[in-house]
């Protein structure tokens, strides 16, 4: 053991020595550099790298592309290229849309393939996957036209072939950060679910059985809006509720209410014994261990009737208190159409081991009453000492680097997601709330319910949209068993 | 952007600190390019958060605590758990490292065992300096600090043989 300690003095470290950082310039450059252009240019290309891996396991053609050092050669040889330079210029943007696209490849078996991604017991979304950038989804839409998508609104990067351009122009105005139109715009199929993912924040804006949140009053200027939209027999009620959306601006010189012309018996949606309620289901997707097992989820018990947390982390935590310390007022949402913004702050306790830390999270109300809420360990919160909550107990000190050994990361980092969802169905007139929680479907769905009376999921077969050529036996036999506490 | 530093220091402390994560990052990219990214990223974060220390020796933790961080996370993430394995483990050009059997011995040890010979060993950090950097146990890295160099010692026997 003395030789080892003596190598260990002597050579190792005259070893190590030579491992230096070999271009300090660059880092001098970020002092003028503004951070967020530095931390933009990042994001950009991590996205482009995971988006491209992402969309290869997506589309199917190669469920493990990610182990082939050709792909993963040219990859890394682009984000190199993508390095070398700090701008973001358009070109970058185009060349970084390009590559997506160009991994963005669509088989005729990605059903099969994305058997194994099924990721929800609803059939709409089949396959999902998220880093700490993407959230790619597949989908189908209940027929045999299978797609999948893999959005980044905020950055341009953008697949729009499939969209109808008016679609497109309002995706762009609803400046969403990911969109998911599970529906196949090239043979007319059913648009079944439009979902609105907020990708910084891994939230879930809306879930949207109809046009409802995407007929901007921009749409309704062009009389013709509806006569493009896809033909077939499951687009008629969009039609017909977009075409009476014109009339109705026409006649009345301004957009009609949201609902306006919302008809539930005509929208392909789970309300069928509902009446007029809404039924949100939240999936809590987080980072997909394996490939072939899909996300490993880890569901926490409700912490109260209209709070459910769920957790990445592999050591599953209690949720020990929530309570809402503020709610804000509800106004348009800054990014959504349609969509109804209210911003409360709340706080959560957390309890990892020995430690409580200490949470706080945003809410998000849409117009159609649903809500989703969630919370995340952003970088920020849990990098820096004075916005991550240390450990109650602690002696209170708030010097930072007295907080370095306290810091609520172990156990979590960057990876472990910690997802709130509240489920206020109704914004009544008065703006206050109903809650009805509806205990979760599985380990990693979680239904809610506005109806006052239904506070229980669904039988399966109500909550099947519109069963296609696949029995709702055939459907369960492919439900992944989860992992649950 | 809330920028207290002054770029005089800033750079001062690139100087003296970035080799030094460098390596705490390396211990766990096991890759250059990562490890400087991971590098160029706590110095973003510094310049972000521009923290005030009483003591130097705290930039110093502050720092290489960050970097662990990232560099954890940066291996825990989706992308780095799924892609093949490129072999750049050391500078392009700087084949010495390989042939220092020692080096490639330390190399072959789990990241966390790494790290503790790095900080033990290179840094001259204690123990106790150590479980504070890390935010582990001191019994755990006295632990570590053992067990690094029972494998080590196993990795020298194995080779002799």
């Amino acid at each position: 053991m003395k030789d080892l300690e003596i190598d260990l003095k002597t050579e190792y470290t005259a070893a190590a020595d030579r491992l230096i950082f070999r271009n300090k310039e660059r880092l001098l450059d970020l002092y003028d550099e503004p951070v967020h252009t530095r931390a933009r240019r990042a994001g950009i290309i991590r996205f482009a790298a995971i988006a491209a891996a992402a969309a290869l396991l997506l589309s199917g053609t190669t469920a493990f592309a990610m182990s082939n050092p050709k792909v993963m050669s040219e990859l890394r040889a682009l984000i190199d290229r993508h390095t070398t330079d700090l701008d973001i210029t358009d070109e970058k943007k185009d060349e970084l849309e390009d590559l997506i696209g160009y991994w963005h490849v669509q088989t005729p078996d990605i059903a099969s393939k994305l058997e194994n991604l099924r990721s929800n017991s609803y059939g709409e979304v089949i396959g999902g996957l998220h880093t700490g950038d993407l959230f790619g989804v597949a989908a189908k839409d209940g027929s045999s036209n299978e797609r999948g998508y893999v959005y980044r609104y905020d950055y341009g990067l953008t697949h729009k072939e499939d969209l109808l351009p008016e679609e497109a122009a309002a995706i762009e105005q609803s400046s969403a950060d990911i969109l998911l139109l599970p529906v196949d715009q090239k043979t007319g199929s059913k648009r079944s679910w439009v979902y609105v993912f907020d990708f910084e924040g891994m939230r879930i804006l809306g879930k949207y059985n109809d046009y409802l949140g995407f007929v901007t009053n921009e749409m309704l200027e062009d009389p013709e809006y509806a006569e493009r939209m896809p033909d077939g027999e499951c687009c008629e009620p969009y039609k017909e509720f977009v075409q009476n959306r014109i009339n109705y601006k026409k006649e009345h010189g301004e957009a009609p209410p949201i609902d306006k012309f919302y008809d539930v018996n005509k929208v392909e949606c789970p309300t069928e014994g509902y009446d007029n309620v809404s039924f949100l289901l939240c999936q809590f997707p987080t980072e997909m261990d394996d490939p072939i097992e899909g996300p490993q989820l880890r569901f926490v018990p409700p912490v109260s009737n209209d709070v459910t947390a769920v957790s990445s982390d592999p050591e599953v935590f209690e949720v020990k208190e929530f309570y809402f310390s503020e709610y804000g007022d509800i106004h348009p949402h800054p990014k959504l159409e349609g969509v109804n913004h209210k911003v409360g702050t709340a706080t959560i306790t957390v309890k990892d081991g020995g430690n409580t830390y200490l949470f706080e999270f945003r809410m998000y109300i849409d117009r159609n009453s649903y809500m989703q809420t969630s919370t995340w360990l952003n970088e920020d919160e849990y990098m820096d000492t004075d916005s991550a909550k240390v450990p109650s107990g602690d002696s209170g000190d708030d010097n930072a680097e007295e907080d370095i050994s306290k810091r609520p990361t172990e156990g979590y980092d960057k990876d472990v997601q910690l997802t709130l969802c509240q489920f206020p169905i109704r914004v009544n007139d008065d703006q206050t709330l109903d809650y009805h929680y509806v205990p979760p479907v599985s380990n990693d769905v979680t239904a809610i319910s506005s109806d006052p009376i239904r506070r229980y999921p669904p039988s399966p077969k109500l909550r099947r949209c519109k069963p296609q050529g696949r029995t709702l036996h055939d459907h369960g036999k492919r439900r992944r068993k989860r992992i649950s506490i | 952007m809330l920028m207290r530093i002054e770029k005089q220091e800033f750079e001062e402390v690139i100087q003296k600190y970035s080799d030094v994560m460098l390596r705490c990052a390396f211990a766990y990219c096991e890759n250059v390019a990562d490890a400087e990214d991971v590098v160029q990223e706590a110095f973003i974060r510094y310049l972000k958060k521009s923290p005030h220390f009483r003591e130097e020796e705290h930039r110093k933790a502050w720092l290489l605590r960050v970097v662990i961080n990232l560099a954890k996370n940066l291996r825990r993430s989706f992308w780095q758990r799924n892609k093949s394995e490129l072999s750049e483990d050391i500078p392009a050009g700087d084949n010495s490292l390989r042939k220092c059997e020692i080096w490639s011995a330390v190399q072959a040890l789990p990241a966390k065992y790494k790290l503790v010979i790095e900080l033990y060993y290179h840094e001259g950090y204690t123990i106790e300096e150590i479980a504070a950097i890390t935010g582990s146990k001191r019994s755990t890295v006295g632990l570590r600090l053992t067990k690094a160099k029972e494998l080590l010692k196993n990795i020298y026997e194995e080779e002799s043989v």
